[in-house]
């Protein structure tokens, strides 16, 4: 990993970390990175456990929680709405 | 009383005979709560209404779940309606949930009193985080509790201490509620006295929930009333290559070996060269999905908000870099790095792979057996520091196995089985546990 893949990685991971903290950040990150690059590749193999699938159920209206009960952790509300910064200049 | 030292079976009969009241133990245990530690919150309020109502039921002469009126703790990563969950993490410091995890509204519907909730590494995955299941119980605060087990961190930990801790088949307990970190490994863990508080803790939690498509389809049927300890049909096999890397510290699957086979029990030594490389598949899948679980964590909802940022996208990155610690960023980036599309066939692609093989070997291995005995982590030397502690636990977090680590001979082991067979794992560790209490 280079410090440029750091700082798209750290893009897409939505973690800021400021310029001048890329390259101490990707020697910490070393030691993990040689140890999960030491995994062998294997070829495909035949698994007979039952694979995961999707499980569907019938569309039944049921019970949901209050606006207030959504609202009461939101760091910044108002009007019964969800605060955030201006999205659209 | 003194309640340190005595199994929930224990309490509930003294319970059942009158000599003691839910809210006598519950008062009891919270006395005990702060000296003991473990506890990061307490709910005695709620324990008490709930030990009262309990009290009152038993009182009418009604018939009662085995372990109402029992105390328990659960891990910080179980939602708990309008009681601080927080997992350890900065990042959802003062979050309420709304609502409750399906594993404690069924301890809820047990009467089990709940005190409060237990201190955990940061999202579980802080190798030397706290671990407050297996330390309020061992320290007497609890009969018993509720952990998560993704890496069998707390399965270790609970030998360690002395206790019992069942990782039940992935899917047996519903993780609705469970706050999300590598959802493919977690799984609700119950961490005991003894085996038989761990096999009723079990049946209370396991079976379909609505809530949770990952949970087994097949109603739960309860295994602790056909718990005997007969063990003479069990096939049982040591796993090699954890036996070596062991050494001395595999004394005690050893000895429970030897014990087995005098109880009627066929044991042979069985191979798994696989099992090396499962630390080092679980680290790349762990990171991997911890980073896309985690990704819901914004700061915009609920949990941690930056006070100063320029646009959402800035508020997300910086929310998410002051309320993750240090391990958690360098998880969450690893992560992201093993499924981008550049890397994904290196890293993340080859753990899938591996994991699929290491299932496969798993499987085929008990095909002829009923159970594997291991130790619970290797020697001290052996490889990496990365592959040490979870050489031997992680292996039935990727195949999804059921496992239950005892104490035994002075140390602790681990066994091992098949999806879906915690009665005969469950059934194994009674005789050992009988065996135990009646050489100590």
């Amino acid at each position: 990993m280079t410090v440029d893949d750091l700082r798209k990685v750290a893009r897409f991971a939505q973690i800021d970390v400021p310029e001048d903290q890329l390259a101490p950040l990707l020697e910490q990150l070393a030691p993990a990175l040689a140890y999960m690059a030491g995994l062998p590749d294997l070829d495909p193999v035949t698994v007979t456990r039952e694979v995961p699938c999707n499980v569907f159920h019938e569309d039944v209206p049921g019970g949901h929680l209050s606006q207030q009960a959504l609202l009461q952790n939101a760091p910044q509300q108002e009007a019964g709405c969800i605060l955030v910064p201006r999205v659209l200049e | 009383m003194t309640i340190e030292k005595k199994t929930a079976v224990e309490l509930a009969g003294l319970l059942a005979a009158g000599q003691t009241t839910a809210a006598g133990l519950a008062e009891a245990c919270l006395r005990h709560a702060d000296e003991a530690g473990g506890f990061v919150t307490t709910s005695a309020e709620a324990a008490l209404r709930t030990a009262g109502r309990v009290d009152a039921r038993r009182g009418a002469g009604e018939a009662l779940p085995p372990l109402a009126g029992v105390p328990v703790g659960v891990e910080d990563s179980f939602c708990t309606e309008g009681v601080l969950t927080a997992c350890g993490s900065a990042m959802l410091k003062g979050f309420i949930p709304p609502y409750s995890a399906t594993a404690v509204t069924r301890l809820e519907a047990g009467g089990l009193p709940l005190l409060g909730k237990l201190a955990v590494g940061e999202f579980g995955l802080e190798p030397d985080g706290p671990c407050g299941a297996v330390l309020a119980v061992a320290q007497g605060a609890l009969p018993l509790a509720l952990g998560s087990d993704h890496d069998g961190a707390l399965r270790r930990r609970a030998g360690d201490a002395g206790l019992v801790s069942l990782k039940p088949t992935w899917g047996a307990i519903s993780r609705y509620g469970l706050v999300s970190a590598a959802s493919s490994l977690d799984q609700a863990a119950p961490v005991a006295r003894s085996v038989m508080d761990c096999a009723l803790l079990f049946d209370l939690l396991a079976g379909p929930d609505p809530l949770d498509a990952s949970t087994c389809q097949a109603p739960h049927s309860p295994v602790a009333p056909s718990l005997d300890g007969e063990v003479g049909h069990l096939h049982i096999a040591l796993v090699r290559e954890l036996q070596e890397a062991a050494g001395p510290a595999s004394a005690a699957a050893l000895s429970a070996a030897e014990a087995l086979v005098v109880l009627g029990a066929t044991c042979r030594e069985a191979a798994l060269p696989l099992a090396a490389l499962g630390p080092r598949t679980h680290y790349i899948l762990a990171s991997a999905e911890a980073s896309s679980n985690l990704a819901r964590l914004d700061g915009i909802k609920y949990g941690h908000r930056a006070q100063e940022a320029e646009g959402i996208g800035d508020l997300i990155a910086k929310s998410r870099a002051e309320g993750f610690g240090p391990e958690l960023r360098r998880r969450t980036l690893l992560g992201t790095y093993a499924l981008l599309t550049a890397y994904r066939a290196e890293y993340y692609d080859r753990a899938v792979r591996l994991r699929a093989a290491l299932v496969a070997a798993c499987d085929e291995l008990l095909a002829d057996c009923d159970l594997l005995l291991t130790p619970l982590r290797p020697a001290a030397g052996y490889g990496e520091a990365l592959d040490r502690e979870g050489l031997c636990t992680v292996l039935a977090n990727l195949a999804g196995l059921p496992a239950l680590v005892l104490p035994f001979g002075g140390g602790a082991l681990q066994l091992i089985g098949k999806r879906g067979s915690e009665a005969l794992l469950l059934n194994a560790a009674l005789a050992l546990e009988s065996l135990e209490r009646r050489g100590s």
